[in-house]
């Protein structure tokens, strides 16, 4: 029987499994548009930032925002080492260092699929619409998997 | 900053909001038909379960089957306090599912209007592993209210 560590690890493991899952079967269906889920899923988890991790958006400079961001899902979340976002102009870019869903994007990059359901993108993404009243279109997903490394990149519209 | 054991529990929490979004946001648009994704899911864990857990399948007694990856969902997921699988008559089968760990999860689905939780990985990987066996079987999955999980039900198509 595993210990209860191995249950919580083994459990966060079903959980990426489901979510390879929808992500696979969406963009079976619909392709890139299936990048249109994106906006739901990183508005509700912009919401759990706000209300209880602190995160501000009005008023805040934009670029103060990624950041604030990109601490939490270091410091509060643990889900990657190192993570550092800067807004140019209309680009935003993102370079993520040991993502804990790497396998998960490796398993989707093996199908030909990109991980859309990125959490940072997801939020960041959420956050400037937000705060400019923007949309957004997801530019960049590059996965390093060997180097466990990803370069993203959303423009605003 | 969060402690480790905090960035855990921070770190479900985001994948449950990952999943209950990308859940809701399929069941919108494709309704039952969002069950056709339920084999890329099952079929996932299941190769889990017979690389690193043991399980076989070949040659073996579909209940029997069925009892070993229950057992290995409560043992080595820690995903229900107890899993009973019963013949049900005809060659269907019932799965109880007691104390789920994601009974909540399921009734947020619920409340948000997924009418019925596709993502299961229980049913998922029970179903899978049917298939396997070239039993095809309908599956169904209710909320058992006294037993804080549910009852998933497998009949003979």
């Amino acid at each position: 029987m595993a210990t209860e560590e191995e249950k919580k690890r083994n459990l966060a493991r079903i959980n990426a499994m489901i979510i390879y899952g929808l992500e696979k079967g969406l963009w079976d269906l619909f392709g890139e548009s299936a990048l249109a889920t994106t906006n739901t899923v990183g508005q509700g988890m912009l919401e759990i930032l706000e209300k209880s991790m602190g995160l501000e958006i009005a008023g805040e400079d934009p670029q103060d925002i990624l950041t604030e961001i990109g601490r939490i899902f270091v410091d509060e979340f643990g889900i990657a080492t190192d993570f550092d976002i800067q807004k140019d102009d209309d680009d935003v870019n993102f370079d993520v260092k040991n993502c804990v869903l790497m396998h998960v994007e490796k398993d989707l990059l093996a199908e030909g699929i990109q991980p859309f359901m990125c959490p940072y993108l997801n939020i960041a993404v959420a956050a400037m619409r937000k705060r400019m009243g923007t949309k957004a279109r997801i530019s960049k997903i590059d996965v390093d998997t060997e180097n466990h490394a990803c370069a993203l990149q959303f423009q605003m519209l | 900053m969060a402690t480790d054991e905090q960035k855990k529990a921070n770190r479900l929490r985001l994948t449950e909001l990952s999943l209950l979004s990308l859940s809701t946001s399929t069941w919108d648009i494709l309704g039952e038909t969002a069950f056709s994704f339920s084999g890329p899911m099952g079929r996932k864990i299941l190769n889990i379960m017979e690389q690193e857990m043991g399980l076989e399948i070949a040659g073996e007694d579909p209940k029997d089957v069925m009892m070993e990856i229950s057992r290995i969902f409560v043992d080595e997921f820690g995903f229900a306090s107890d899993i009973e699988v019963r013949e049900a008559g005809d060659g269907n089968f019932e799965v109880r599912v007691r104390n789920c760990v994601n009974r909540g999860l399921t009734d947020k689905l619920m409340a948000a209007g997924v009418e019925k939780p596709f993502i299961c990985p229980i049913m998922n990987a029970c179903q899978a592993a049917l298939r396997r066996m070239d039993f095809k079987m309908q599956k169904d999955v209710e909320k058992w209210v006294d037993g804080n999980g549910s009852i998933i039900r497998f009949t003979q198509v």
